[in-house]
């Protein structure tokens, strides 16, 4: 079934048709929470609050844009209020902290190359390494990144250009 | 940095995204600037660095099974209300045309038409009770 069917078909609340709507848009959604969150517990939890929200608004989904961008914005939006929320429980927990569950003893034990992928992202303002993860892992053009994550194309391109800038500092003290 | 550098490494990042064609102008600048030339390797090497691999399992069948469940579920918990927002419009609507009926000088006919709806069932009562005992007869 080809995508628009699929679509009207689960805004009929067609089981078969939800399951493969779901199924075809989880690679994407869980790698990007995953990257988001670094924590594979919350980024499952995420996931699964973006279908079931998806699915409870799924007759205001208006296809202008794809499928999976629609879902990516409903978890950018949750993954957010999950941060809110978290900083508003505990505030003095630092808040680039909250997602992850390694410890710092863990980490500078870690030296393989996705430790290293993992803690070059951490390192990253969660704000800044969502924009990243759209465009670097997921090719999101400026505007569509911009739509997800509800702010000007301009401060997507600088949030851009400040994680490459970090990125590079990064690599250039290891080398060092 | 001079600040040209600045705005064409931006250029430079836009152009490794897809975001900006390569143009004569930069490739020029690459070739004459050390720290462009740098940058423009670096965006390489960041891409090969920054490799990420896809772990997710396909979704479980029981996980979706979860999901339509819990959606379910809260829709009827949604549903007591709507049926009750629903009763009372229908309710106020009702009441509203009677007043509106009774005020307009109609409170006759409105007698009239609830005295046969009230009158209707104890009237056809016994006709229905007399055919279903000869039916069963």
């Amino acid at each position: 079934m080809i995508q628009e069917q699929l679509i009207k078909a689960a805004k009929q609340r067609n089981p078969k048709a939800l399951e493969q709507l779901f199924q075809e848009s989880y690679p994407v959604l869980f790698g990007y929470l995953m990257k988001a969150t670094l924590n594979e517990d919350i980024a499952r939890e995420l996931t699964q609050e973006t279908f079931l929200k998806a699915l409870k608004n799924i007759e205001s989904f208006k296809e202008k844009s794809k499928f999976t961008t629609w879902l990516v914005s409903i978890a950018t939006n949750l993954h957010k209020d999950m941060l809110r929320k978290r900083k508003h429980e505990n505030p003095k927990t630092p808040f680039d902290s909250l997602a992850f569950d390694e410890s710092a003893e863990e980490r500078v034990m870690e030296k393989d190359s996705f430790a290293r992928v993992k803690s070059v992202l951490m390192n990253l303002p969660v704000e800044k390494r969502r924009i990243f993860i759209l465009k670097h892992y997921y090719n999101y053009t400026y505007e569509e990144i911009s739509r997800i994550e509800n702010c000007p194309i301009g401060t997507v391109r600088s949030r851009l250009h400040d994680c490459i800038k970090k990125i590079r500092s990064e690599m250039e003290a290891e080398t060092i | 940095m001079k600040k040209s550098c600045e705005t064409l490494q931006e250029t430079l990042l836009d152009v490794h995204y897809g975001e900006a064609p390569m143009t004569k102008e930069l490739k020029d600048h690459i070739k004459i600037c050390r720290d462009c030339a740098l940058f423009w390797e670096e965006l390489g090497e960041i891409s090969a660095l920054m490799d990420f691999p896809e772990t997710a399992d396909p979704l479980s069948p029981l996980v979706i099974s979860k999901i339509l469940r819990e959606n379910t579920s809260s829709m009827q918990k949604n549903r007591p209300m709507r049926d009750l927002v629903f009763f009372m419009t229908g309710s106020a609507a009702f009441l509203g045309s009677v007043l509106y009926l009774s005020l307009s000088g109609h409170g006759e006919i409105l007698m009239k038409t609830y005295l046969f709806i009230f009158l209707i069932s104890p009237i056809t009562l016994p006709f229905i009770a007399k055919q279903q005992i000869t039916r069963g007869a």
